[in-house]
């Protein structure tokens, strides 16, 4: 279940200027944004993707340490 | 010899991966499960609409090395805070807790690529007019080329090679952000011998290795240099019986100019290898014996597509988190590691920096460091071994400088300080540059 949101206050002339940067931008709202800028400063970056690797590609791998006569 | 293990691995109890009965394999740095994997199936055609940011030859390494999980846990170049902090503490903050981290992974670009990095937007990245992948922009800041040398370095001068490799670089912003990449198409003769993180781990679950030693190299090894590996196998080993294996992992990414090429060196670490030289006369054959182990079975050579920083300290912690990241569970570290002096050929560390670095550090790392002095072959031993421990005995040495001239002669030098095979190799790489 995905936690709960807070609401925090920012004064309006500040809301005002970032509505301004997200009009030129790909983010869809000013939250988009703060969350964005705020998970930057404090270093919250997202944990990198990690992808499932095939069958095939496990093998692939299997295939190349045998060719190198490590298996 | 080993030291802060086992402070290091309480820290990491429910990390610790047993992929097998016997396998050890060191958890990827920064708290994740498996090492980041940022590469795509292929080039997209919409990247081609994109804005486009040229990078080097370097820069590519490094995107694909936070691409293929070495650098993990970051996904793409750094962001401004993450900069910061590698300047500031020598490490990354990742869910709450800090992960050592020696020299700012950065994305220089120029100021025209700088204005067309908006926040949130996706750009492409090309090289050589090739696009290769994508970076989403989270971060776009200015390149405090003078901050970043003091703090990665630990001098304000800038008479050496490190200091050398940013000053030569006209660009001053940096992006940070995600990467996509399509996978890299690496045709050098060794390529092969070239693993991912995701290769690594899987030779070590098959292998069952209950530990590993990795020895970082960027020159071709005199019989002492390699004896480092060996006797870094050995100490471990010794203390506690495990089935291990042991790792020549030379870069082969970005070196000096004077460095000798990775293709040329890839030769002689081949022979070394699969010839069995190795650490013949050299090794301590009762105790594998005794711990029922065989040292040639143990040895694999694995090449890492990395660049150097020559940086000292600050490197030498980063060459820990490559290996980490491969799932080693040792490193080595020698006497000057990934050291380069200054211009007028004074020290800009101490001998032991590199090593001592590892005691102070204000972040999480799991990889053990095992410390390696100065080695020789004796003559009274009749084979190599440390320095320090043999102060009394008669050393073999040949500098530098006369083992070019030996090796550019066509001769062979003395083989207690090269191997044959190594030195023929080298001979024909000298010879072919006149």
């Amino acid at each position: 279940m995905r936690e709960s949101k807070v609401t925090v206050k920012i004064p309006r002339p500040l809301y005002r200027k970032v509505q301004q940067v997200v009009e030129d931008s790909g983010f869809n709202s000013p939250t988009d944004f703060i969350v964005y800028v705020l998970r930057d400063l404090m270093g919250d970056q997202e944990e990198g993707e990690v992808k499932e690797y095939s069958q095939d590609e496990l093998n692939d791998v299997k295939r190349k340490l045998k060719n190198l006569g490590y298996l | 010899m080993t030291r802060r293990a086992d402070a290091r691995n309480e820290t990491y109890p429910h990390k610790k991966m047993s992929v097998s009965s016997t396998a050890n394999i060191s958890p990827v740095h920064g708290g994740l499960d498996q090492p980041v994997n940022r590469l795509v199936e292929g080039v997209d055609a919409e990247w081609s609409k994109l804005a486009v940011i040229d990078v080097n030859e370097i820069d590519r390494t490094t995107l694909y090395r936070i691409a293929d999980g070495t650098l993990s846990p970051l996904n793409g170049p750094m962001t401004e805070s993450d900069y910061k902090n590698v300047l500031r503490k020598a490490a990354i903050e990742r869910n709450g807790k800090w992960w050592a981290w020696g020299i700012p992974t950065i994305l220089p670009v120029s100021n025209d690529e700088a204005e067309k990095c908006k926040i949130g937007d996706t750009l492409a990245l090309a090289y050589e007019g090739q696009i290769f992948g994508t970076i989403k922009v989270r971060s776009v800041y200015e390149w405090d080329k003078a901050n970043f040398i003091q703090s990665c370095y630990g001098t304000d001068r800038t008479d050496h090679p490190g200091a050398g490799l940013w000053l030569g670089d006209d660009r001053t912003m940096l992006v940070g952000g995600e990467i996509s990449l399509a996978p890299f198409k690496d045709e050098r003769e060794f390529a092969h011998r070239v693993l991912s993180p995701l290769e690594t781990r899987k030779l070590i679950e098959e292998k069952g290795w209950e530990q590993s030693i990795g020895f970082q190299t960027r020159n071709p090894l005199h019989r002492a240099h390699e004896y480092a590996l060996v006797y870094g196998a050995e100490v471990i080993l010794r203390e506690n019986g495990r089935k291990t294996g042991v790792i020549l992992n030379p870069l082969v990414g970005q070196l000096k100019g004077d460095d000798v090429p990775a293709a040329t060196r890839m030769k002689t670490y081949v022979t070394l290898v699969e010839d069995h030289f190795l650490g013949m006369g050299d090794k301590d054959e009762e105790l594998w014996k005794e711990k029922g182990q065989n040292f040639d079975e143990a040895v694999a050579l694995i090449g890492l597509d990395m660049r150097m920083y020559y940086g000292g300290p600050r490197e030498a912690i980063m060459h820990a988190i490559y290996r980490q990241n491969c799932g080693f569970t040792h490193f080595i570290i020698g006497r000057k590691h990934a050291d380069a002096p200054f211009a007028d050929g004074t020290a800009i560390w101490g001998d032991f920096d590199a090593q001592e670095v590892f005691d102070k550090l204000e972040g999480e790392l799991a990889i053990k460091t095992v410390n390696v002095g100065f080695a020789a072959f004796f003559e009274e031993l009749g084979r190599v071994g440390l320095v320090k421990e043999n102060k009394d005995k008669t050393s073999v040495n040949i500098s530098g400088t006369k083992m070019r001239e030996i090796l550019g002669a066509g001769e062979l030098p003395d083989e207690r300080v090269m191997r044959p095979s190594t030195a023929k190799i080298l001979g024909e790489y000298y010879q072919s540059k006149k």
